[in-house]
C-alpha cells in the first residue's frame, strides 16, 4: 500500500539518488526562496507590521542587496508578488514564522487539496523528502501536488534575529555551516538543496565583521557545476 | 528568606526512598567485554517516523517531517551503516511494520536487529491495553525478524516485558555502563543498556523537542555536534566504558548528518578495541558472562 491514510503523505519509498535526473546533465538543483512576509507574528499582516523599521529595511536595502547579489551570481529566486506581476502564483509557500510552535510551516489538513483545486502547481513545504516529490491529496483518484523540499535547518528565520531581534541570538556561522554541509552531501548525491532567506534578516550587514550576510550565498555559488534552478524549473522540466 | 524544613517523618521517608532507589540499580562487578574489546558502541535508531507527531495531533508539516525518516532517512542511514559494516538496533513501533515493511526486511537481511518501541509510541496505563499493544508489537516485529525480539526502548512494565521474553531495555541514563534494574517493587530485574541525552540527535536538531519553547531553540550545526560526540566517545574510550548513540532516521537520515555520523565511525575505527554489536549481541554477552547474582 503506497499511501496510508492519516499517516503518510506520499509513497513508502522516496526516489533514490541514482534515479534522479536534472535538466541538461546538471549535478544537482539548488532552490532559493526569498521570504517577503512582513508579519511580525504568526497571524495576518497588520498596519503595525508595515510600519516596523526592520521590515522597512528588509524591503529596501535588504531586498536590493539580495537582488544585486543574485544578478551578480546569475541566480533566479522565487518571489510571490501576484499584484505586482499581474500573474497568479504557481507555487504556494507557508514558510515558518519565528513564533510558530512548529518550524515546519502552517499547512492544514485541507491546504494541499485546496491548492490543487485552485490550480497551484506546487507547494513549497515538502518535508517528507529532500528531493521534489508528490504530496498525495486523494489516493483513490491518484491526485497529488508537487512538493518542493523545505527544512528549517536551512532557513535563516531560525538563526538570525530568532525568535525576535535584539535578544542576541545571532548564529550566522551555524547557518552557514549547515548550508555547506548539506550542499556537499546533496551535491555528491545529486539531489536538491533549498535555502530560505528573509530580506529583513539575511540582507543586513553583520556588525561584527561588516561582511554582508548575503555573501554567504556567494560562497556557496563558488562550488563547481552548481545549477541555480528555480522552483519554476521543476514543474516545467 | 525562610525555607520550610521537612518533618522528621517526611525526611526519614525520603532517606528510605533514596536507599531503595540506590538498590534498584545494580552495577555489574568486574564488567568486561569479550577478549580484545576495550569498549562497545551501540548505534540505536528510534524508528518512529511520524508516529509521535501524529500521537500529539501535530499539523501535517510536522507529520511529514517524521515521514522523511521512513521513506528516505532510514534507507540512507542504513546504507551508510552497511558500508561501514556496523551492526545497529532499530527500536521500532509495531505500526511501522505496516507502514514501512520493505526497509525492515532489508534491515534484517543485512544483519541488524529490531527492538520493541511500543505500538504507536505510547504505553497505556490500562494493563490490558498495555499487554495487547506489547503482544501485538512483538508479534509484528518477530514476523519480520524471523525470530524473537529480545529488547525494548520503552516504559513498559518490566514484569510484563520479562513474561514476553524481553531481556533488556535501553531506556535510562542512570549509569555509564550496562547494569541491572529492578522495578518499583524491587522485583523483575532487567538489563539496561543506558543511553545519554547528550548523545541523542534530537536534542541538537529537532525543533521544539519535548515541547520546549521557541526561545529555547538552538538548531545546531553538524560540525559542532560532531565535536561534542567525539569528546563523549573519547572520554568513554579512555575509561573502557560504553557508548550508546540514540539516532532518529527522520533526524539523522538527512544527508549532512549521515555524513557526520559516517565520519564519526571512521574516526572511531582508527582506535583499537572498539566493538560495534547490536544491542542483542551485547545483551547476550552480558547475560552469559555477567548474570545477575543469585543473591539479588
Amino acid at each position: 500500500m503506497p499511501w496510508k491514510d492519516f499517516y503518510t503523505t506520499s509513497d513508502e519509498i522516496g526516489i533514490r539518488d541514482a534515479a534522479i535526473q536534472w535538466p541538461e546533465g546538471q549535478s544537482m538543483a539548488l532552490g532559493l526562496t526569498v521570504n517577503l512576509n512582513p508579519a511580525g507574528a504568526g497571524k495576518r499582516i497588520t498596519a503595525k507590521d508595515l510600519a516596523y523599521p526592520t521590515w522597512h529595511y528588509g524591503l529596501k536595502e535588504g531586498l536590493d542587496r539580495f537582488l544585486e547579489l543574485f544578478d551578480q551570481l546569475g541566480i533566479r529566486a522565487t518571489e510571490v508578488l501576484t499584484r505586482v506581476t499581474g500573474q497568479a502564483p504557481k507555487g504556494w509557500f507557508a514558510l515558518s514564522r519565528p513564533d510558530d510552535r512548529a518550524a515546519t510551516g502552517c499547512a492544514t489538513d485541507d491546504t494541499v487539496s485546496l491548492l490543487k483545486a485552485r490550480g497551484y502547481a506546487y507547494i513549497g513545504n515538502g518535508l517528507a523528502d529532500d528531493a521534489p516529490y508528490y504530496w498525495v491529496t486523494d489516493p483513490a483518484k491518484s491526485e497529488s501536488l508537487l512538493a518542493l523540499p523545505y527544512y528549517y535547518h536551512f532557513d535563516d528565520t531560525f538563526f538570525l534575529m530568532f525568535p525576535r531581534e535584539g535578544i542576541g541570538l545571532e548564529r550566522p556561522q551555524a547557518l552557514l555551516s549547515n548550508w555547506r554541509a548539506e550542499f556537499r552531501a546533496q551535491y555528491r548525491r545529486g539531489r536538491y538543496g533549498r535555502r530560505n532567506r528573509r530580506a529583513l534578516a539575511s540582507g543586513a550587514s553583520r556588525r561584527d565583521d561588516a561582511e554582508p550576510r548575503a555573501k554567504h550565498l556567494a560562497r556557496l555559488r563558488r562550488q563547481p557545476e552548481l545549477s541555480p534552478w528555480t522552483a519554476k524549473t521543476f514543474w516545467t522540466a | 528568606m525562610m525555607t520550610s524544613q521537612p518533618s522528621p517523618d517526611a525526611f526519614d521517608a525520603l532517606v528510605r526512598t533514596a536507599q531503595f532507589q540506590r538498590t534498584r540499580r545494580i552495577q555489574i562487578p568486574d564488567f568486561a567485554y569479550p577478549e580484545g574489546v576495550k569498549l562497545a558502541v551501540n548505534f540505536t535508531l528510534d524508528f518512529d517516523a511520524m508516529l509521535l507527531r501524529r500521537l500529539l495531533n501535530e499539523p501535517w508539516g510536522q507529520k511529514a517531517k517524521g515521514e522523511f525518516g521512513g521513506r528516505v532517512g532510514v534507507w540512507r542511514i542504513m546504507e551508510m551503516f552497511d558500508a561501514e559494516d556496523v551492526k545497529v538496533t532499530l527500536f521500532t513501533p509495531g505500526r511501522i511494520c505496516e507502514l514501512y515493511p520493505e526497509v525492515l526486511r532489508a534491515v534484517i537481511q543485512n544483519g541488524h536487529e529490531l527492538g520493541n518501541h511500543m505500538w504507536e509510541h505510547e504505553v497505556y496505563a490500562d494493563p490490558v491495553i498495555e499487554d495487547a499493544h506489547l503482544t501485538r508489537t512483538l508479534k509484528a516485529l518477530s514476523a519480520i525478524q524471523g525470530g524473537p525480539v529480545t529488547g525494548t526502548r520503552s516504559s513498559h512494565t518490566p514484569g510484563l516485558l520479562r513474561s514476553k521474553g524481553v531481556v533488556y531495555n535501553s531506556f535510562t541514563s542512570a549509569h555509564d555502563l550496562p547494569f541491572y534494574e529492578l522495578d518499583a517493587q524491587g522485583e523483575n530485574p532487567i538489563l539496561q543498556l543506558p543511553f545519554h541525552y547528550a548523545l541523542d540527535d534530537a536534542m541538537y536538531f529537532s525543533f521544539g523537542w519535548l515541547d520546549t519553547p521557541n526561545a529555547a531553540q538552538r538548531v545546531m550545526d553538524v560540525d559542532e555536534v560532531f565535536d561534542i560526540w567525539w569528546a563523549a566517545f573519547e572520554q568513554q574510550y579512555k575509561a573502557g566504558g560504553y557508548v550508546n548513540f540514540l539516532l532518529h532516521p527522520f533526524v539523522s537520515g538527512h544527508a549532512m548528518r549521515v555524513d557526520i555520523i559516517q565520519r564519526l565511525i571512521q574516526r572511531i575505527k582508527t582506535l583499537p578495541g572498539v566493538w560495534f554489536p547490536t544491542c542483542d549481541t551485547l545483551a547476550q554477552h552480558i547475560l552469559t558472562h555477567h548474570p545477575l547474582p543469585e543473591a539479588q
